[in-house]
């Protein structure tokens, strides 16, 4: 069943600029309309991420004949929920339960994390919420085959990079980062959070970091995007701890990666342009930094 | 003569401790095992006590040397005869010995206090020499941790295995000083007189070789010229300071085996002051001291580093981060970069930033802990690391956030 991921993949080495544009954005460009962004509220994680997979249902799911699916969380560094360092495992773990049920049963979750990966998938709480729901996550730092050379369409500082070949050997593929203060980014939310699946980040920094950023989101193209805006790091990110905590108990739903961040955004910054990987991202035409190019949908969940 | 039976036991035994205590070097779930043997002697209890005048073990890790010295005091070198596994792989290699007499006099008591006095001058020779040293650093290469500098130590250990294939226990009845410390002990009533003008004449000699062995040790920086003055190593958390540690430090590498992160490592010599020489040493391009960590404080069996809680740990600052600006990716490139920031746990480090919006790293010395993540993480290329961590003379717990 991998075939056909690997198929749309295939479309998007070929470079060219119609089979480059992800299933969702093309669907939404038949229809005329821009890009939908669920913004679901409510202090229950398990009831939010509930909401918010029943929205994904409602629309079309993870795709037809799903059997894998590959998530990308947040568990980067060796921190406690609360920090808002990492994905909040309750979400992690309601969202696994819920997929099971949707009968995906094969999930993967590879992380590359910054902080030493024992330390970081115990102290977040994720790999117990994986293996809760008998998932395993995968350490991309341990020896072995986890990596594979893929060329960027359309990159300007990011040509090619070595991918876990998890994300592109799944049927579908989840984001699902936590949004939070970054003092090399500004923000890392969606986008950002894809720096957890390559090999050589260092490359990326020393490369012009928002433009490798945004070359990235033109290869990958999750099928869908939650961001955890559950409690953001204000400041001090990525790692924390941070004094300054907001609450806004949000999850962030979207097909399109560009939009989602650039919601997120509005909850640190005036306009999404501030970020300029956001900035970068839209300017290529991946999705739109405006609010007014967006369907907003405000849900209480 | 031992009989048949007692010898038969007895090498049953001295392989059973042989393969329990290769089994404790191996043993990588439970780290503090490999400091049962070590501990097991008296060597490594009576560092603490000679360089620091304090002996900072939990009381039960005074079980085992009070067991030794016991044995010794009613039984003499019954440790080395039942337990030792240095002096099980020297009997065997003995078995198949040319039989030359290479060394015809019994030098352990010179060296035995040749290697105490020279240990209160901070050069631990005799914890060197310490056959269960020289056991555990066995250790490294037996978990396939290859690093060059531990090769001279192992070396040594290696030499005197080969010197048994010429002169037959050569180590254990003729230099070995823990031999040398379980004879003394026991206490022999019809011959106590002719033996203490015997331990006169080793103490003596011990006096004379040991001291200006020492001096010289510890003078070879006023000989040359030292690179590295006022530099200070970085050296493993709940080391203190320089002297202190290489004084207690009997080079069984025991830490830098059981290190999760790989930061801990030895160097060849890069100072002067031979003393230090082979001791663990931090390399923060190797890895970071992990934030939660303290396995090397739990299996040190010297106390050379302190035995350290978690939250202790957290607040010792151990080195101070140095940001080179010209290597710098955000000060010189221009670039998003901030990796240093990022990984920082601490938070000790500021965004400066440029005129054009571009953050620069600045460094808050009074929250950095010196654990090198901000090292091991900068993707710096060109001219090297941007930031690095340079050790400080003692290491101090913060009271800082």
């Amino acid at each position: 069943m991998s075939v056909k991921r690997r198929g749309f993949l295939k479309g998007s080495l070929a470079a060219t600029a119609a089979a480059a544009i992800a299933p969702s954005l093309l669907a939404a460009q038949a229809e005329g309309s821009k890009p939908d962004v669920w913004v679901i509220h409510g202090k229950d994680k398990e009831k939010l991420m509930a909401k918010c997979l029943e929205i994904i249902k409602s629309q079309g799911g993870f795709g037809k004949n799903i059997k894998t699916l590959a998530l990308k969380i947040n568990a980067a560094w060796a921190r406690e929920p609360e920090t808002g360092a990492n994905t909040d495992p309750v979400l992690v773990s309601a969202f696994l339960a819920g997929v099971k049920k949707m009968g995906i049963t094969d999930i993967l979750m590879p992380e590359n994390s910054c902080a030493s990966p024992k330390e970081s998938f115990t102290k977040s709480g994720i790999e117990e919420a994986a293996k809760a729901n008998g998932v395993k996550m995968i350490d991309l730092k341990t020896k072995g085959d986890h990596f594979r050379k893929v060329k960027i369409p359309g990159g300007e500082s990011l040509k090619d990079v070595e991918v876990a070949k998890y994300f592109m050997d799944s049927d579908a593929v989840v984001n699902m980062p936590v949004a939070k203060h970054h003092g090399g980014a500004k923000l890392s939310m969606a986008m950002k959070n894809w720096m957890g699946a390559v090999k050589d980040r260092g490359y990326w920094h020393r490369n012009n970091l928002h433009q490798c950023i945004a070359d990235f989101a033109e290869f990958m193209k999750p099928t869908w995007t939650i961001i955890d805006a559950t409690k953001t790091m204000m400041a001090n990110g990525p790692q924390g701890p941070s004094k300054n905590m907001k609450y806004p108990d949000l999850l962030i739903l979207s097909k399109n990666q560009v939009a989602a961040d650039a919601w997120a955004s509005t909850l640190f910054h005036d306009s999404p342009d501030n970020v300029l990987y956001i900035k970068l991202a839209a300017r290529k035409g991946l999705g739109p930094s405006r609010l007014e190019d967006m369907n907003i949908h405000k849900i209480e969940g | 003569m031992v009989s048949r039976t007692v010898g038969k036991i007895r090498l049953l035994t001295r392989l059973f401790c042989l393969v329990l205590f290769t089994g404790f070097l191996l043993a990588a779930s439970l780290p503090q095992l490999s400091r049962i043997l070590p501990q097991s002697g008296v060597f490594a209890l009576t560092a603490s006590f000679i360089s620091e005048k304090n002996i900072s073990f939990p009381a039960l890790w005074l079980i085992l040397p009070g067991l030794f010295i016991l044995a010794a005091v009613l039984r003499g070198r019954v440790f080395c005869l039942w337990v030792c596994p240095m002096g099980t792989l020297f009997s065997a290699a003995s078995k198949y010995s040319l039989k030359w007499q290479l060394l015809r006099w019994n030098i352990a008591g010179t060296v035995f206090w040749a290697g105490i006095f020279s240990s209160i001058l901070s050069v631990p020779v005799f914890l060197f020499a310490d056959p269960l040293s020289q056991f555990t650093r066995l250790g490294l290469p037996l978990n396939g941790l290859l690093i060059p500098a531990t090769f001279i130590p192992l070396a040594f250990s290696l030499a005197l295995l080969l010197l048994h294939f010429i002169q037959p226990m050569i180590w254990c009845s003729k230099l070995c000083p823990l031999g040398y410390l379980a004879k003394f002990l026991k206490r022999d009533k019809t011959r106590l007189l002719s033996k203490f003008a015997k331990e006169r004449r080793e103490l003596i000699g011990g006096i004379v070789v040991g001291i200006p062995l020492a001096l010289c040790a510890k003078k070879l920086g006023t000989f040359q010229r030292d690179k590295s003055a006022g530099k200070y190593p970085l050296l493993p958390p709940g080391a203190v300071r320089t002297q202190r540690f290489s004084a207690l430090c009997m080079r069984c590498y025991a830490c830098i085996k059981v290190c999760p992160s790989g930061i801990l490592t030895a160097k060849f010599p890069h100072n002067a002051d031979a003393g230090s020489w082979f001791a663990p040493e931090m390399d923060a391009d190797k890895g970071a001291c992990g934030q939660y960590c303290v396995e090397c404080n739990r299996v040190c069996p010297t106390g050379a580093i302190n035995f350290l809680e978690e939250k202790a740990k957290q607040s010792l600052q151990i080195g101070v981060a140095h940001v080179r600006r010209g290597a710098c990716l955000a000060w010189t490139d221009k670039e998003y970069c901030m990796v240093c920031h990022e990984y920082c746990p601490f938070g000790a480090i500021d965004i400066d930033e440029s005129p054009d919006g571009i953050p620069r790293p600045v460094v808050k010395e009074e929250l950095c802990r010196g654990c090198g993540a901000c090292q091991y993480a900068c993707p710096a290329k060109r001219d090297g690391k941007a930031i690095i961590i340079n050790g400080v003379e003692r290491q101090n717990f913060l009271h800082a956030g």
